[in-house]
């Protein structure tokens, strides 16, 4: 089938998983940490326990985290792969090199910087546009409007990409004979 | 490209290494099993004295091992004492990274004493 492994941060927002969220006041502070974690103790898990190296052709998609984080996951997991290699020789290239070349975020709840370039320039440290995939998690209480992606300053080919075209790709989905209409 | 005397092979055993001065710059001479390597005392990494660590192996794991964890290419990795990046002492290349490198000296045995070129 050569699907995609999608994850999903957590069922409900768990109060034990990855930390303990219980030890919050308020779901503020449950909901800025609770998906972004997950995200972050599942692609470290999937790193530490050399998933990529024996599963070469396995794709993953990480959702409903955003995906800022994920440029600062890259630069740490390098970080300590550069001193503790010893403890994951099974990786054969940096863990930022496995996230560029087999791994995919979706979008939502896309963060909102006030320079909408900067989510641009996160996008590129993730790889590119091909990395990413729009994700609306309608009708939930942060769900992103499609339009969020349009207002970003890139090339409509990206926007195409991530509107649509990297998941028609990735679910071997056969692309639709109409043109999708993206506007600029 | 100046051609410096380090001291007698003698004083430099297989499965030894040791950092010598040659003029103002410190420079680590490995003899790995009787070939000789010359790299810089400083880690690309931080700057700190990369050939003043541990000469060791490391660990393999792939479809090779079976999996299985093996200790293997003992006596051809120094360790940086700093941040415990891994190098590969033929090559001066890091372990873990295509972009941590350091260059090589050229390094001779010559009438019983140990050259080195630096320039
Ligand atoms: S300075 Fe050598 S490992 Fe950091």
């Amino acid at each position: 089938m050569h699907l995609p492994v999608c994850l999903h941060s957590v069922t409900i927002v768990s109060p034990a998983f990855p930390c303990q969220l219980d030890q919050f006041e308020n779901h503020f502070a449950r909901q800025v940490l609770s998906h972004s974690f997950a995200m972050m103790a599942n692609l470290t898990s999937i790193i530490h326990s050399g998933v990529p190296a024996r599963f070469p052709e396995l794709r993953v998609v990480f959702t409903e985290a955003g995906i800022a984080w994920v440029p600062y996951m890259m630069w740490r997991m390098d970080k300590y792969f550069h001193e503790y290699r010893r403890m994951v020789p099974f990786l054969e290239q940096r863990p930022s090199d496995y996230i560029r070349e087999r791994m995919w975020f979706a979008t939502q709840p896309i963060e909102e910087p006030d320079e909408p370039k900067d989510l641009v320039a996160t996008i590129d440290l993730i790889g590119g546009p091909e990395r990413i995939l729009f994700a609306s998690d309608w009708p939930h209480h942060d769900f992103d409007n499609p339009r969020a992606i349009m207002k970003l300053p890139m090339p409509r080919e990206a926007k195409r990409k991530i509107m649509g075209e990297n998941a028609l790709r990735l679910f071997g989905i056969p692309a639709p004979a109409e043109k999708i209409a993206v506007g600029a | 490209m100046a051609e410096h005397i380090v001291g007698p092979v003698a004083d430099f055993p297989p499965g030894t290494h040791r950092v010598v001065q040659v003029g103002r710059i410190e420079i680590g001479i490995f003899n790995v099993d009787g070939a000789f390597h010359a790299l810089p005392n400083i880690c690309p990494h931080q700057f700190g004295p990369l050939c003043e660590g541990t000469v060791n192996g490391t660990t393999a794991c792939s479809a090779v091992t079976g999996w299985q964890f093996a200790w293997v290419r003992q006596g051809e990795v120094v360790t940086c004492p700093w941040h415990g990046i891994e190098f590969d002492i033929a090559t001066g290349q890091a372990l873990a990274s295509p972009r941590l490198k350091v260059r090589k000296y050229t390094v001779a045995v010559e009438e019983g004493y140990v050259k080195v070129s630096v320039g």
